[in-house]
């Protein structure tokens, strides 16, 4: 309980960093939004008035309190291209990265935990040896490349998809599934081949443990061992690492929705810092930042409900 | 590990790869090493050579101008002409490769410089020293560090705008919170060392402590670190460039080169293969070099 306690008050202290840098670094060093929202042709008077209306003229530290209790309170701002509230501009479009971010993280169990099995399975073997070549190869290639040699060859050879037909979920809900399919794995095929190499490497720690000779000894079978003793306390410190592959997948889905032409979180967040939108661009950075502060925090308590060994 | 929470340390696990780019090691993987392992040292230090070769290459010599367009061949396949193929303007694309490689280069270069040189500064100091500017300071540097870099260095692009300069710049600030923690772990396992508080005892002075006696003992975690690092910036160099917001033109630009492409993926992949290859082959010969001096160096860890 004092462990779960002291997370939560990292977690609040973590996040009240985080929204002062971000306020800081958009409230304070890009110029003046009044005169951003205005455009260059108003005059000063307007601009002044304008100012005062938004609060800009008041010290620091209160604007930093208004912003974070608008903030908190789902009060975005408003974007400056498009004079519409930024909650309006990425409410729908949250779902959309979600769902990919998920997915994705679904393909990266799916590919590293069998892959990982067989090789320690069979290690040193041809399969073993096959797919520590093929893992290497894999973390080289950059996920938006991935994405690109996947529209070449499942959109132009196989056909089997309309690169850029992306389907909302609100139309169709499978059809929007069914899209976010290879892009996911496209975030997803890095980040598997790094979980099967720090996978491969963690198991075959552990069946070199007393614990699983005594288990062999005992007339187990190799893949019963492996998979009933050994891969609890393997998948340990892989879990510390999926926590992190979320949030990268979640910075690289920003690439990958342009590759596809998904309009998510990420597209909303390029072409807003194309045109210096600040209020869209902090509001998309804070909340992928609080997104990624509170896996972490559930990573740490999941690791350390699933560890023994790390008393409380 | 980039993501840990400070008590991540105390998980039993090692920390020399903190990018998420990175792979990981723990304490048995040396036992555990495969018959491949032997031979990253050598095929990653070959593959950088040739791939840096090429692209020192491109900066003094090209086989066609890289903006000259010929109407005769536009989008043609490669030939011995072209070896790459040419794009939907006639241009040659492995001059082309060469020189957006070489803005990758002193992009990645740069950003390890700058993120690697006051990362291992402040890390140093801080892991050297502790104390309360060294609680403070890292209690912001594990919020800035569990981000995705590209994150931060996002988030500095939007307020300076693009460039290949700025880009260069924000990727090496992004990088220094992770830069800081690998060399701040590293400098406090080293402090209470033997050969560290002899030093100490007889009268060397705090940087040479510091830079001559430490910084060669972590020497294998920080280069791996290192290349790890310089194969992220690559990848989000490019990443940016493809989405408009790195490299801007007339520099020349992998990323950008990949996203111009993407319209004649049907008449001429080649545009696309290139490009990707390159990053690929240069980004696998880094890594596997980085994990190579680990495998070789790190032995005494």
């Amino acid at each position: 309980m004092k462990f779960v306690f002291r997370k939560l008050s990292g977690l609040i202290i973590a996040l009240l960093i985080v929204s002062m840098l971000a306020f800081l670094a958009f409230e304070v060093i890009p110029g003046d939004p009044a005169r951003s929202i205005l455009g260059t042709e108003a005059t000063e008077a307007k601009v002044q008035a304008l100012r005062e209306e938004m609060g800009l003229n008041r010290p620091l530290p209160q604007r930093y309190g208004l912003w974070l209790k608008d903030f908190a309170a789902g009060d975005m701002g408003m974007s400056y291209s498009y004079q519409v509230p930024v909650r309006e501009m990425i409410g729908d479009k949250i779902p959309i990265t979600i769902t990919l971010t998920l997915m994705g993280f679904f393909f990266i169990l799916l590919f590293s935990i069998p892959v990982s099995l067989l090789s320690v399975r069979y290690e040193n073997r041809f399969v073993d040896q096959f797919f520590l070549i093929l893992n290497q190869v894999t973390m080289s290639v950059p996920p938006f490349f991935v994405g690109i040699i996947f529209t070449v060859l499942f959109g132009l050879v196989f056909k089997l998809f309309t690169p850029g037909g992306y389907v909302s979920y609100t139309e169709s809900l499978t059809g929007f599934l069914g899209y976010l399919i290879l892009p996911s794995i496209a975030i997803a095929l890095p980040k598997a081949a790094m979980t099967t190499k720090l996978f491969r490497s963690s198991l075959i720690t552990e069946m070199r443990q007393d614990y699983v000779r005594t288990a062999m000894s005992r007339g187990n079978a190799p893949w019963r061992v492996l998979v009933h003793h050994a891969l609890k306390n393997g998948i340990l410190p892989v879990i510390t690492f999926l926590g992190m592959a979320i949030a990268d997948m979640i910075a690289n889905s920003i690439v990958i929705e342009q590759v596809f032409g998904i309009p998510g979180l990420g597209r909303t967040l390029i072409s807003s810092i194309s045109k210096r939108d600040y209020p869209v661009v902090e509001a998309v950075i804070v909340l992928i930042a609080v997104v990624i502060l509170v896996i972490n925090v559930i990573v740490d308590l999941l690791y350390r409900k699933l560890d023994k060994r790390i008393e409380i | 590990m980039s993501r840990l929470s400070i008590n991540g340390m105390k998980k039993g696990k090692t920390s020399n790869n903190l990018f998420s780019g990175g792979p990981q090691k723990l304490s048995g993987q040396k036992a555990a090493g495969g018959g491949l392992r032997s031979y990253n040292f050598t095929f990653g230090a070959v593959l950088t050579v040739i791939m840096l070769g090429l692209i020192v290459l491109g900066f003094f010599w090209v086989p066609y101008d890289t903006e000259a367009m010929q109407g005769s061949v536009k989008l043609n396949a490669p030939s011995l002409a072209h070896i790459f193929g040419t794009d939907q303007f006639g241009r040659d694309v492995f001059s082309r490769v060469l020189s957006g490689a070489g803005s990758t280069l002193v992009i990645a270069g740069g950003t390890i410089l700058i993120g690697g040189g006051i990362g291992i500064l402040t890390g140093a100091v801080t892991g050297y020293f502790g104390g309360w500017l060294d609680e403070g300071l890292m209690r912001i540097n594990d919020v800035l560090a569990a981000f995705p870099s590209v994150l931060l260095a996002l988030v500095i692009i939007s307020i300076w705008g693009s460039g290949k300069y700025k880009v260069m710049l924000a990727l090496g600030i992004a990088f220094i919170p992770s830069f800081a923690r690998i060399v701040r772990g590293e400098f406090m396992r080293c402090r209470e060392e033997d050969y560290v508080t002899s030093a100490r005892l007889i009268g060397v002075s705090t940087p040479r402590i510091l830079f001559v006696h430490i910084l060669p003992n972590i020497l294998p975690a920080l280069l791996s670190s290192l290349t790890i690092g310089f194969n992220n910036a690559v990848i989000q160099e490019a990443g940016m460039s493809y989405l408009g917001i790195g490299v801007q033109p007339p520099d020349a630009s992998l990323g950008r080169m990949l996203s111009e492409s993407q319209t004649y993926l049907a008449s001429g992949p080649w545009c696309a293969v290139f490009p990707g290859l390159f990053l690929v082959l240069l980004i696998l010969g880094v890594g596997m070099l980085g994990e190579g001096i680990l495998d070789r160096f790190g032995g005494g860890r």
